[in-house]
């Protein structure tokens, strides 16, 4: 009976399975072989042990993308970060319009990204953009955004908090789910709101920071949709992250030798971020024992 | 018993023989993906396509638009990868030597053979240059479908605003380099009108290393000599003078007003980029979607001292069999009348030369504004692009190291040595390759 139930859960469980396999699995197993060849799809692979990592490391490009990438990561986690946190805090408050301001803040996250990155291309543009245009009306002589190396990582980072709304929906609700009489213990005790934001607060919400940081660091690493429609790159490579250039690695030059060894640098790159997020975790993320 | 056992084996049968029938009537399905978005361009591939549905009953060519341009073939890549490519692909045809290499194409020659065409007279229609582009190994692997010139397009009614004469347009390049200054408007860092911009339009490496008297490939000693070479170190620097004088944030904060959108504008044909090196597939857009009292020249590409006059290239596209196509045979069979027969409308409806000679011959007759770019075109300092196993990656090279030099990233000696040893090193290991094929 036991056995019978369990082949049954199986069953239903099979397709997650076989897709798991053959469609996660399999490539990821496929793709450390391949790191290990010239591969060019329509030829079958060579083995070239590991000249296609040596050769990366003397690629001035794909040097580029890594200090590129680094520099998105460190853009976009802790400005996301704050963002999110800000909002979720403005939108637990008791206003009668919230649910309005709430959905107003997720509603961007539903817009496909290309529409998105085109329209933001216009709002950045340098001499006809909204961006510059109200800048102008405060006196401010804006920058040019996209079309200047220095800017442009920033510009895009900035850009792409449109997408904050999913970060903010999982801090209110962990927000809302700290118990009301913390704060009145705390009222009276005679702290303020400040002192109740960093006492309870965020102690309390840790667990949900916790996961918004490997999530966040992951998907920041591999940024790639919005440079890839706004600036293919450019400036002088200025914004080529490292997954566009794996992108064109592997499907402009054929080069899935070298596009794999390019996963696989950073599965590892992410696989010891994740783990220097976990381990430092039990410092700061707070999973209340008495709860 | 035996009756009921009769009537239905016949039944059966007769159904057999309908179904071939049907079978035999219902055409074979070729699909033919092409990247071309121009209006005027993409309308003409469709009518020629109709014209050939229409009188070959057995075959039905369907045409799907798919995104790629000159090196980038990343949706084909994927799809022959998958085994789902089309049977007929529109290639640049400079790229058809490296793509046969590494066995993304079908041997085309074979499938010719087979269908009985006579190879060396079809091959005597086509400029020997394109044939030769299309060959690998010896063999035919494309069939030649356009080809085209460069020269300097200039606005004739901002010359007159700016005190030039509207029939002398520059020559050399200190004359370009002159009108430039006076045909440019700059407010602050802002860019309002622009002279002229080297890299614009078809201002590629190839255009003002051989304007300047350059050299690329050298085919004897199979060596690549462009790095070596002093006219085409002046040519980039010439060009770097240009991003430095106005600054290559404002040039590109400039035209990027005009990218974008969904349609996107071109700022020659509104009269706010004076002067640009283009091809003559131009003169059709211009017909087209240019406004009203729009006057224009042309002009051979100016060249310097100890440069080239009359300097032109001639490139091209190319029909090509992706590897693993369904219908083969039937796809060389259309792509022999494409050629032929549906490269006459297109080159009379776009105003592209085509690789076909009669149809240039009689569209340089028909439209006089054509004649320029034919002599150039069929002059002796008409170049076309070293035909060499790694052809798509020395262009990619050459743009990357461009860049390098005009975006200040690489002194110009630097990034020409740089893009010239590694593509020294894959052109090296591919004929090593062939030869040992």
């Amino acid at each position: 009976m036991k056995r019978k139930q369990n082949l049954l859960g199986l069953l239903f469980a099979s397709p997650w399975i076989i897709g798991f396999l053959v469609f996660t699995l399999y490539p990821i197993i496929a793709s450390l072989f391949f790191s290990f060849t010239e591969y060019h799809v329509t030829l079958p692979p060579k083995w070239v042990g590991f000249a296609n990592y040596a050769k990366l490391f003397k690629d001035q490009l794909f040097l580029k993308g890594l200090i590129n990438t680094a520099w998105y990561t460190i853009g976009l986690v802790p400005i996301g970060l704050v963002l999110a946190i800000t909002l979720a805090l403005l939108l637990v408050q008791p206003l009668r319009e919230r649910y309005f301001y709430r959905s107003m803040i997720y509603l961007p996250t539903i817009v496909p990204v290309y529409a998105f990155a085109t329209i933001a291309l216009w709002f950045f543009s340098p001499y006809y953009g909204l961006v510059n245009g109200l800048l102008s009306f405060l006196g401010i002589n804006g920058p040019m955004w996209l079309n200047d190396e220095k800017w442009v990582k920033f510009t895009i980072v900035l850009i792409s908090q449109w997408g904050v709304g999913g970060a903010t929906l999982i801090f209110m609700a962990a927000i809302n789910d700290i118990p009301k009489e913390l704060y009145e213990a705390a009222m009276l005790d005679g702290a303020n709101k400040w002192k109740m934001f960093w006492k309870i607060t965020l102690p309390l919400i840790s667990p949900a920071t916790l996961y918004y940081m490997i999530t966040a660091t992951i998907g920041a690493l591999q940024i790639f949709d919005l440079p890839q429609i706004m600036t293919g790159g450019g400036p002088a490579n200025a914004s080529l992250s490292y997954v566009m250039y794996l992108y064109r690695h592997a499907f402009s030059y054929m080069n899935m030798g070298i596009a794999s060894a390019m996963a696989w640098i950073l599965f590892l790159i992410s696989l010891v971020l994740v783990i220097i997020i976990f381990k430092t975790s039990a410092r700061w993320a707070f999973y209340g024992t008495s709860r | 018993m035996k009756k009921l056992f009769a009537s239905i084996l016949l039944s059966a049968l007769l159904l057999g023989v309908f179904g071939i029938f049907a079978y035999a009537s219902e055409p074979v399905q070729v699909t033919f993906w092409h990247c071309i978005v121009d209006k005027v361009s993409k309308s003409a591939i469709e009518e020629a396509v109709a014209k050939f549905n229409s009188t070959h009953k057995d075959i039905h060519v369907k045409v799907v638009l798919v995104p790629g341009h000159e090196t980038e073939v990343t949706k084909l890549m994927t799809a022959v990868a998958a085994g789902t490519g089309p049977d007929v692909y529109y290639l640049d045809r400079f790229t058809v030597a490296q793509r046969a290499h590494f066995g993304v194409l079908e041997p085309l020659q074979d499938y010719l053979e087979e269908l009985g065409v006579d190879i060396p007279a079809l091959k005597a229609k086509f400029f020997d240059f394109t044939i030769k582009e299309a060959t690998y190994k010896g063999k035919l692997y494309a069939l030649p479908w356009d080809t085209d010139a460069r020269v300097l397009y200039y606005n004739k009614t901002l010359f007159k605003k700016a005190g030039l004469d509207p029939n002398k347009p520059p020559t050399t390049i200190k004359e370009l380099d002159e009108y430039a200054a006076k045909l440019t408007m700059i407010k602050g860092n802002r860019v309002l009108q622009i002279g002229f911009v080297p890299w614009r339009g078809q201002g590629w490496h190839y255009t003002w290393g051989w304007a300047f008297g350059g050299k690329f490939y050298d085919p004897a000693t199979k060596k690549l000599v462009f790095a070596d070479d002093p006219k085409i170190l002046a040519a980039l620097k010439w060009e770097v003078g240009y991003a430095k004088k106005y600054g290559i944030k404002n040039i590109d904060a400039f035209f990027s007003s005009y990218r974008g959108g969904s349609v996107p504008v071109d700022p020659f044909m509104i009269s706010k980029e004076a002067m640009r090196v283009d091809g003559n597939w131009l003169i059709s857009q211009l017909d087209a979607f240019a406004p009203k009292g729009f006057e224009y020249g042309i002009a051979p590409i100016p060249y310097p001292e100890g440069g080239e006059k009359n300097s032109t290239w001639a490139g091209g596209w190319s029909l090509v069999i992706p590897k693993g196509a369904k219908h083969p045979k039937e796809a060389a069979k259309f792509l022999v009348w494409m050629v032929t027969h549906g490269e006459e409308i297109y080159a009379e409806k776009t105003s592209h030369f085509a690789a076909l000679k009669a149809a240039t011959e009689a569209l340089a007759k028909k439209d006089p504004r054509q004649k320029l770019f034919y002599d150039l075109f069929s002059g002796p300092n008409a170049h076309c692009r070293p035909v060499i196993p790694v052809g798509a990656l020395l262009w990619d090279k050459l743009t990357e190291a461009w860049n390098d030099a005009i975006y200040g990233k690489k002194t110009p000696e630097q990034a020409l040595r740089d893009a010239q040893n590694e593509v020294q090193q894959a052109l090296d290991k591919a004929f090593k390759e062939e030869a040992s094929k």
